[in-house]
C-alpha cells in the first residue's frame, strides 16, 4: 500500500490553495453570510422610521410577527400560491415532457420552444402576462369578455392571484421540463417494453413503472419550485399586482419587501426574512436527506 | 403454445430495409436460435415477433393469429431481456407477478405460479429482495420467472447471457435447456455466440445482413453449410476457405497438388473448370505422411496447446500471392512446434466446396 498523500504536502501550497478558493469566499461572504448575519442581527432591534436610533428587543419582532394577523394572511395567500405554482408548472411540464419523450418527428423544435421561456427574466415574464391580461384592451381581456368573464385583475384579487400563479408557473415549466424530460429518458427504454410486453397499456405503465422511477426528479423540482416561488418570483409579484389589491397577492417575501423598504420596519422585515431563511435550509435539508436515501433507485 | 410462421417479413427503418422479407417457419415447441453477427437484423427479427417493432409489410402467425398488427400485450408471448429490465422499484416478487397483476389474475393463482417459478429457478429464499440486491445470475433468473409465470405461447430471449461470465453463462445454458425440456414452450432465442447457438439450439436461423443464409438442425448447418458465410460462422475456429481450382474435374490446391479425383456423378462438375472455395474445418485436417500424395505442405506458425488437442496455425504456400493462412485441430500428443513444415491431408468425405460468385455450396 502506498502512504496516502494529503493535497497540502507544504504550507506554501496551503497558502496558494487559498488564493485559488479566496474569490469565491469573498463573494459568498460579502454577498450572503454578510446579509444574512445581518437580518438575524436587524431582528432582534427595533429602529426608528428614520434609522436614527436602534433598542435591542429580543424576539418581540418574532412575537409581533406570530400574533400579526396580516403576517398570516400573508403566509397563507403564499401558501396558495406556492402551491398552486408548483403543482401547476410541475403537472404541465410533466405532461409536455412525456409527450416530447415521445415525439418522434420535430421533437428537436418542440423541445427547444418549451425551453424558451426560462430564458425571459422574471419581471419581463411579469410584465408580458400583464399586457395579455390588461383590464383594459389585453388580449386576453378581450378573450375573456368575449366568453363573458369580466377581468380585472387591478379589483379582483383570485384574479391577481391567478394571473401571478399563471405568470410564474410559465416559466417554470421549462426548467421544470428540462430536467421531467431528462428523468424520463434515464429510464432503461426495455423496462417500458418489458411492463407492454407484461399487459401494461400507456397509463398502467405511466402509473406504475414510470412515475416511481421518475420519484427522485419529482422530489427534486418539488425542492427547487418551492424554493422558487417563496422567493424569485418577487419580481413577478413587483411587476404585475405590488402585492395587491388589498394585500391579495402579498406574499412573504414580497412583505419582507414591503414592510422593510416601503413601511421602513427594519426588525420586522429582517424577522420575516430569517423566518423564510429557516424554511428554506429546512426544505434544502430535507432534499438532501430524502433524495440521497430514499428516493433513488439506482 | 403455438408454432410461429413469418411470412414475408420486411422491415424499414427510414430508408433503410434491416429484414428483407423473411418467410420462416417454427414448429411448435421448438427452440429456435437466431444467430448472426451484430447488425444483421437478428434482434429486429425478435422485435417484430414480440410487437415492440412494427412490422412494415409481412405477416406473422403465432399459432393459427396474425399478430402483426396487434399491441404486444396482445400477442401472448414473454420476452427475457438483454439488461433483465427488471423495475427496480418492485421486489422480485412483484415483478415476476407484475404480468399477471396487470391482466388481473386471482391472487390464488398469481401465488401458485410465483410458487411454481420460484422454485424451479431457486428464488424462493429471495422472493422480497429488491433486484438490486441480487447477483447476475440470479437477476437472470428473476427475469426468466416473470416470463415462465405468464405462462406464454411463445418465450423470447434477446441475448440473455451477455451479461454474465463465462461460467455462469454455461450453468445458465444448462438451466435455459432443462427448462425448456421441462415447459416445451416454442422459443426464440437470439445471439451473436455460435456456441450458445449450437449447443441450445433444436433449430437454427443463420442471419446476415437481414437475410436467412440458412435454416436448419444445428447438424445441418454444421456438416453442410449452404453457404461460405455459414461456414465460417458456425464452428470455432473458423472453417478454412482455400481457393482452389478444377482442372479436368480434379481439384488443385494452391500450391499445385491435386485432391483425389471428384465422382464423376456430380452433375455440380461436370463441364465446371476455373476457381473454386475448398472450406475444410480444422478437424478434418489430418497429418499425413512426408511422401504421401495429396497433401497440403505447410508451415507452421504459431501452436495454441488445448490440451484434449492443438490448433496448428500454419501458412500454406500460394502458387500467386505468396501464403494462406490455414488452421488445423490436431489431437493432443502430435505436436509441432513454429517453423516445421507438415503435412495434412483432408479427411475423406469432408471437404465443402463453394461457388466463388455465389457464395452457395455446390453439392458433394
Amino acid at each position: 500500500m502506498q502512504e496516502k498523500r494529503y493535497a497540502f504536502a507544504a504550507p506554501r501550497d496551503f497558502a496558494l490553495a487559498v488564493c485559488f478558493i479566496l474569490p469565491q469566499l469573498v463573494v459568498t461572504g460579502l454577498f450572503f453570510f454578510y446579509p444574512a448575519g445581518q437580518a438575524v442581527l436587524g431582528s432582534f432591534f427595533m429602529e426608528d422610521a428614520f434609522g436614527l436610533s436602534k433598542e435591542f428587543v429580543g424576539l418581540e419582532n418574532y412575537r409581533r410577527l406570530a400574533e400579526s394577523g396580516e403576517y398570516l394572511h400573508s403566509a397563507w395567500v403564499s401558501l396558495v400560491f406556492s402551491l398552486s405554482t408548483v403543482l401547476l408548472s410541475m403537472g404541465l411540464a410533466l405532461v409536455l415532457a412525456v409527450t416530447a419523450d415521445q415525439a418522434i418527428k420535430g421533437g428537436k423544435f418542440y423541445k427547444s420552444a418549451v425551453i424558451i421561456p426560462y430564458a425571459v427574466a422574471p419581471p419581463l415574464a411579469g410584465v408580458l402576462w400583464m399586457f395579455l391580461f390588461n383590464p383594459s384592451g389585453g388580449a386576453m381581456t378581450r378573450i375573456l369578455a368575449g366568453l363573458g368573464v369580466s377581468w380585472n385583475h387591478m379589483l379582483d384579487g383570485d384574479q391577481a392571484m391567478i394571473l401571478i400563479i399563471i405568470a410564474a408557473s410559465w416559466k417554470q415549466i421549462s426548467y421544470n421540463f428540462l430536467f421531467f424530460l431528462a428523468g424520463l429518458q434515464a429510464i432503461p427504454k426495455s423496462l417500458i417494453e418489458a411492463a407492454a410486453i407484461d399487459g401494461a397499456g400507456f397509463w398502467r405503465r405511466f402509473l406504475g413503472i414510470v412515475f416511481p422511477l421518475l420519484s427522485p426528479t419529482t422530489f427534486f423540482l418539488l425542492v427547487v419550485n418551492t424554493i422558487y416561488t417563496l422567493f424569485e418570483t418577487f419580481g413577478i409579484v413587483h411587476a404585475v399586482t405590488s402585492g395587491g389589491p388589498a394585500q391579495a397577492t402579498s406574499t412573504l417575501i414580497y412583505k419582507v419587501y414591503n414592510d422593510g423598504f416601503v413601511g421602513l420596519d427594519f426588525g420586522g422585515s429582517s424577522a420575516q426574512s430569517v423566518v423564510l431563511m429557516i424554511i428554506v435550509m429546512a426544505l434544502t435539508f430535507a432534499q438532501f436527506h430524502f433524495v440521497e436515501k430514499k428516493v433513488a433507485y439506482q | 403454445m403455438a408454432g410461429i410462421e413469418l411470412r414475408k417479413v420486411v422491415k424499414n427503418f427510414g430508408k433503410t430495409q434491416v429484414i428483407e422479407g423473411i418467410s420462416q417457419s417454427v414448429p411448435d415447441g421448438t427452440f429456435l436460435v437466431i444467430v448472426g453477427p451484430s447488425g444483421c437484423g437478428k434482434s429486429t427479427v425478435l422485435r417484430l415477433i414480440a410487437g415492440l417493432e412494427e412490422v412494415t409489410s409481412g405477416e406473422i402467425f403465432i399459432g393459427e393469429r396474425d399478430v402483426a398488427r396487434l399491441e404486444p400485450k396482445d400477442r401472448d408471448v414473454a420476452m427475457v431481456f438483454q439488461n433483465y429490465a427488471l423495475y427496480p422499484h418492485m421486489s422480485v416478487r412483484e415483478n415476476i407477478c407484475y404480468g399477471l397483476k396487470v391482466r388481473g389474475l386471482p391472487k390464488a393463482e398469481q401465488e401458485r405460479r410465483l410458487a411454481l417459478a420460484a422454485d424451479m429457478l431457486g428464488l424462493s429464499e429471495y422472493l422480497d429482495r429488491s433486484p438490486r440486491q441480487l447477483s447476475g445470475g440470479q437477476r437472470q433468473r428473476v427475469a426468466m420467472g416473470r416470463a415462465i409465470v405468464r405462462e406464454a405461447a411463445v418465450f423470447l430471449f434477446d441475448e440473455p447471457l451477455s451479461n454474465l461470465d463465462a461460467s455462469l453463462r454455461n450453468q445458465m445454458r444448462v438451466e435455459l435447456r432443462r427448462l425448456h425440456e421441462r415447459l416445451g414452450t416454442t422459443s426464440i432465442y437470439v445471439t451473436h455466440d455460435q456456441v450458445e447457438a449450437m449447443t441450445l439450439a433444436q433449430r437454427i436461423m443463420v442471419m446476415n445482413q437481414g437475410h436467412v443464409e440458412q435454416y436448419g438442425t444445428p447438424d445441418e448447418l454444421y456438416l453442410s453449410p449452404a453457404t461460405v458465410f455459414t461456414a465460417r460462422f458456425i464452428g470455432s475456429p473458423n472453417m478454412n476457405m482455400l481457393r482452389a481450382s478444377l482442372e479436368r474435374g480434379r481439384l488443385k490446391l494452391p500450391g499445385g497438388t491435386f485432391l483425389p479425383p471428384i465422382p464423376a456423378t456430380d452433375a455440380a462438375f461436370t463441364g465446371r473448370a476455373g476457381e473454386i472455395l475448398l472450406g475444410v474445418r480444422p478437424e478434418d485436417l489430418l497429418p499425413a505422411g512426408e511422401n504421401a500424395p495429396e497433401t497440403l505442405r505447410c508451415r507452421v506458425e504459431l501452436v495454441e496447446v488445448l490440451g484434449a488437442d492443438t490448433l496448428v496455425h500454419c501458412a500454406l504456400p500460394n502458387e500467386a500471392e505468396g501464403q494462406e493462412p490455414i488452421i488445423a485441430r490436431l489431437e493432443g500428443s502430435s505436436r509441432p512446434g513454429p517453423g516445421d513444415v507438415i503435412h495434412l491431408g483432408i479427411r475423406h468425405g469432408k471437404a465443402h466446396l463453394f461457388d466463388p460468385v455465389t457464395k452457395k455450396r455446390l453439392a458433394v
